[in-house]
């Protein structure tokens, strides 16, 4: 091969040689920038996503005509619910499709992101208070559109399937417009990509939507055909739970697979520490459920802990108060910086799942934070790619010693670790505050020796050129009085890698790859709540143990061990340890 | 909600309220109002519009003409996310709405109705225990039925 390019090299003229550096010039600078754009560029590269988009925005509102009872923008929901709010004007058998649209000027076909509010005073137009993140998410090119179901709300209870089907009906109404010839929507609509938002009781309604999609979807019923291709859902401060009790009117009984277990669709929950309704953090439940560890990963999950952050302004016809004050409130952020921070997570969310920009899932782990996000707020992250291996997840049984993955051991070293506890994560309360719906370690030292090692089999190893980061779940631990942990300071640990035998790696600290901050110690509200340890993931990409050692390699890799050499003490909760893309 | 009740006592001094929302009955401080609380109640029957139809728990489709409305005035959580759920006994009313000072609800099966005779009102706010609301349900008084159109 040399000896022909040699040959043929000196057989060019001085011209084609020319023309040959530049080809071969024009080649690498196209190479250079595949890579560059395949890595995702630098950070720095990347746009915030709070700022508007290149598209042009237009506005469009639909509404039923009063007058025309026929009009197909007038829906039945009375099977579902039907004892309205006294406040409420309609009958639930005639109930109107009316949703608040921005959308960008072009022939698309452009994405379609449904966003609903939860419960409040029905004679409050609770749609209009998310037209800032429309706005938003029409300069990125998406179609947006918020969903008035004021008429659900009020003194209300087990209305949450009516609130599903309601937005199920409003998608309807888009696959009509988008097929038929004439409309301002015709073939501008891309029905398969469709993302569904929404905000406390909307919060569970959007994974309600995403059950009944399929579960009672009846092609040969017009009200009930569906079958959307619902690839991402957002939830803003949602509830969970409260489909479980109600029945389902096509039965007489209560419905199955509930609570949602969202799978097959990306799912991004964020809350805040100071919420003053849903002070019980309930979607922190729906996404442990999420992409279950029995089922094959196909879409990522993800979760921002907000500190300072209340209930009602997420919305801004809500007000900056909630139903309860949540005390200290002196840590409560403002209505402006709550809604800058939904906006960089509302925009990156969507670009990210539905228009493919995978670079914003720096954002979900905590790796960047843009300009518009307000300094100084603690923002605690969780993301889980679609595509994991896990070596612990705790869900197996009591038995610590027996790892996820088959041929995975794990040890408490010389026993320092006390507690060293499989532990149910779902206290709201003492001894760990942990209000979750998962199984994890809790660990505890007083000695900087302590350590939790994990061994490796060669055939997780193995996977870890396709799984190029390792990554846990992992918070400091809320205690009443504090005794391992301080308040108000940040804990850490050391993690190493043995690659074979002799070979340690140089110790890599959690707190270079995310703070492990110590929860709020937040009152209760008279229902419920109060302090919250949440976790937060740390991603570590395993290259970063073997540079500049040419002679490690990652397949080798034998022992993962956690040091918990960094602080003399701590308490931490610990959860689904994994190698991920 | 054991543990939360503890807590909350001892930190309801520092818990301020903004919405004028009563604190929860366990608390001791007398003047404020509780959270949840039965005044008074009233049943009666419902003459429906149009026949309304429901499945019951078999599963068989059944057509009702008229119903039993119950009208509950008290003190509730309103317009939250966070929900109440309401028991009699350990029946729990699939679904209520507001009115300006309580909530109502239609029993449709007078089966149902009858059972519920004598048994306690109970109430579960997110993930805490159930709690007693120190009031019973019953028809008695109310028959017979006054009725009203819907």
């Amino acid at each position: 091969m040399k000896t022909w390019v040699g040959r043929s090299w000196n057989s060019l003229s001085i011209r084609n040689r020319k023309a040959t550096y530049s080809a071969i010039w024009h080649c690498c600078a196209l190479l250079v920038a595949g890579i560059f754009l395949a890595q995702g560029c630098d950070d720095e590269h990347l746009k915030d996503p709070a700022v508007p988009g290149h598209h042009t925005v237009l506005s469009w509102e639909y509404q039923p005509a009063p007058a025309n009872p026929a009009d197909p923008l007038w829906t039945d929901v009375s099977a579902y619910f039907n004892s309205p709010d006294g406040r409420v004007t309609y009958t639930m058998d005639h109930v109107p499709l009316h949703g608040i649209v921005r959308y960008p000027k072009g022939h698309g076909p452009f994405p379609l992101v449904l966003i609903v509010h939860g419960n409040h005073d029905p004679t409050v137009s609770s749609e209009q208070g998310y037209i800032y993140l429309l706005d938003l998410l029409a300069s990125h090119g998406f179609i947006s559109v918020s969903v008035d179901e004021n008429f659900l709300n009020g003194w209300s209870w087990h209305e949450m399937d009516a609130r599903a089907i309601v937005l199920l009906r409003h998608l309807q109404r888009w696959r009509t417009w988008n097929s038929a010839p004439g409309n301002t929507f015709y073939h501008k609509v891309d029905m398969n990509r469709i993302g569904l938002a929404g905000h406390s009781r909307g919060g569970e309604a959007v994974t309600i939507a995403w059950l009944f999609n399929t579960m009672l979807n009846n092609p040969a019923d017009p009200d009930h055909n569906f079958n959307f291709t619902l690839k991402s859902l957002f939830a803003i401060a949602p509830v969970d739970g409260q489909i479980v009790t109600d029945t389902n009117p096509h039965t007489g009984m209560p419905y199955a697979n509930v609570p949602a277990v969202i799978q097959n669709a990306d799912y991004f929950v964020m809350h805040g520490t100071h919420d003053g309704d849903v002070s019980d953090f309930e979607g922190y439940r729906a996404f442990d459920r999420a992409q279950p560890v029995t089922s094959p990963g196909t879409a990522t999950k993800s979760l921002l802990w907000v500190y300072g952050a209340i209930h009602n302004q997420w919305n801004t016809m809500w007000g900056t108060a909630d139903p309860c004050l949540v005390n200290p409130a002196g840590q409560i952020i403002s209505a402006t910086d709550e809604q800058s921070i939904g906006k960089a997570f509302f925009s990156a969310y969507f670009q990210m799942t539905l228009q493919h920009k995978h670079r914003y899932a720096r954002l979900f782990e905590g790796k960047v934070r843009f300009p518009s996000m307000p300094s100084g707020i603690t923002l605690m992250t969780q993301y889980q790619s679609e595509d994991r291996v896990f070596i612990d997840n705790y869900e197996q049984g009591p038995n610590l010693a027996t790892g996820s993955f088959p041929g995975v051991t794990n040890a408490n070293v010389s026993g320092l670790l006390s507690p060293y506890q499989h532990y149910t994560f779902s206290d709201d309360g003492p001894p760990f505050y942990l209000w979750e719906q998962t199984d994890g370690l809790v660990g505890g030292w007083n000695s900087s020796s302590a350590e939790y090692e994990i061994d490796v089999p060669p055939a997780l190893a193995a996977q870890i050129s396709t799984h190029p980061v390792l990554s846990l779940r992992v918070g400091q631990v809320f205690e009443s009085p504090a005794v391992k942990n301080t308040p108000g300071v940040n804990q850490d640990f050391s993690i190493v890698l043995e690659l074979g035998p002799g070979v340690v790696t140089n110790p890599l600290h959690a707190s270079a790859f995310n703070v492990l901050p110590y929860p709020v110690a937040t009152t209760p509200c008279p229902w419920g709540g109060g302090p919250k340890s949440v976790l937060q993931t740390v991603r570590i990409p395993l290259h970063e143990f073997v540079e500049h050692h040419h002679n490690w390699h990652l397949h080798n890799l034998s022992k993962i061990r956690l040091k918990f050499d960094q602080k003399p003490s701590g308490l931490v909760a610990i959860d689904d340890i994994q190698i991920a893309r | 909600m054991k543990r939360i009740s503890a807590f909350f006592l001892v930190s309801l001094s520092c818990c301020s309220l903004v919405t004028g929302l009563p604190t929860t009955r366990t608390q001791t401080s007398s003047h404020e109002k509780p959270l949840v609380e039965i005044h008074s109640y009233e049943i009666v029957q419902l003459e429906l519009k149009k026949p309304f139809r429901l499945r019951d728990a078999e599963g068989k489709e059944q057509s009702y003409e008229r119903a039993y409305l119950v009208t509950i005035r008290g003190t509730f959580p309103h317009d939250q996310g966070i929900g109440m759920e309401l028991f009699i006994g350990d029946y729990p009313v699939p679904e209520y709405g507001g009115i300006k000072d309580g909530i109502y609800f239609r029993i449709y099966d007078e089966k149902l109705l009858n059972s519920l005779e004598g048994k306690e009102f109970r109430y579960r706010i997110g993930r805490a225990e159930i709690r007693s609301l120190e009031k019973r349900f019953s028809t008695k008084e109310a028959r017979p039925f006054k009725t009203q159109k819907e």
